[in-house]
């Protein structure tokens, strides 16, 4: 993957989060990133995915008043609500991804906690996106991907990809 | 009168949660499961169902395998709508040719939700 379709790849994450974020009442920025994973979470939700033209790992660490705020529904198990935020936010980058004609498929959610949780990811490219919300609230996503040979991005049919809250009927 | 029931497959509790409380005001029986596997034990213990509402990438099993397993099954003519954050033109189609009545995208609202069953179950006739 040509570096400017990498830098496509992470807006199309970004994008992703973004939205998702707004559409459970929360703004948040993306205000960084870095190829460092940071070390010390205490909870991260991971995604797989893969396709043929890319693989690897999506995975989401936030801060819990940030996680309850957004969940839709009070009184959840925040465990359960961090892996379908996290589902959701995979989900609309999937979306992004089959607009620019790459088709991934999505692992379910995993939640790995502890006191001082590190990923140790297998991609030469990883990137950690940093999310603010208004109060200050950190969001991070990382993107641990490995572009297989002759992956080019390119303009899709987006005729019939579907967005959210969209019905179908058959 | 018996009040309509809805088997509700998804192996996230919120997403449960949410499904349950936007049909909260249609007086249904709802009856959860928490992967394609359960549905299909759930579906089996429960004929007399009017809709099955379904999850597509779940653990053990996924949606469209429960799909395609319910709809060849003796309760395969209770109706199916998929409900996914999954966006994917061949999976609806998947989905379509197995037999499922629709596909609604998370996050969904919940009137639309609500629409929806409505009209498969033939509650009234809503347009979506």
């Amino acid at each position: 993957m040509r570096k400017d379709e990498w830098e496509t790849t992470n807006r199309a994450l970004v994008t992703a989060a973004i939205a998702v974020f707004a559409e459970h009442g929360e703004v948040v920025a993306h205000v960084g990133r870095s190829n460092e994973v940071p070390e010390g979470w205490t909870n991260v939700a991971i995604i797989g995915y893969a396709g043929e033209a890319m693989r690897g790992m999506l995975a989401l660490s936030l801060s819990h008043d940030l996680l309850v705020r957004v969940c839709p529904l009070r009184g959840q198990s925040q465990d359960d609500w961090h892996c379908e935020l996290a589902n959701l936010i995979v989900a609309r980058f999937k979306r992004e991804l089959l607009m620019l004609g790459v088709t991934v498929h999505l692992s379910t959610p995993i939640l790995a906690s502890g006191t001082n949780v590190s990923l140790d990811t297998e991609a030469v490219s990883v990137v950690v996106h940093r999310f603010e919300s208004a109060q200050r609230e950190t969001a991070f996503l990382v993107l641990d991907a490995v572009a297989i040979a002759d992956t080019r991005l390119g303009a899709a049919d987006t005729s019939a990809i579907v967005a959210s809250g969209d019905v179908v009927l058959f | 009168m018996a009040k309509k029931k809805i088997i509700v497959v998804d192996d996230s509790r919120t997403a449960r949660e949410q499904i349950i409380a936007a049909l909260a005001g249609g007086d249904y029986q709802i009856v959860e499961a928490i992967d394609g596997n359960d549905g299909l034990v759930k579906i089996k213990d429960n004929t007399d169902a009017s809709l099955v509402i379904c999850d597509v990438n779940m653990p053990n099993k996924t949606g469209l395998e429960m799909l395609t397993e319910h709809r060849a099954s003796p309760a395969g003519h209770i109706p199916t709508v998929m409900l996914t954050a999954e966006v994917q033109p061949e999976l609806l189609q998947q989905a379509k040719r197995a037999g499922a009545k629709g596909w609604i995208v998370k996050p969904f609202k919940p009137e639309l939700l609500m629409a929806t069953v409505r009209k498969l179950i033939g509650d009234v006739a809503v347009s979506t």
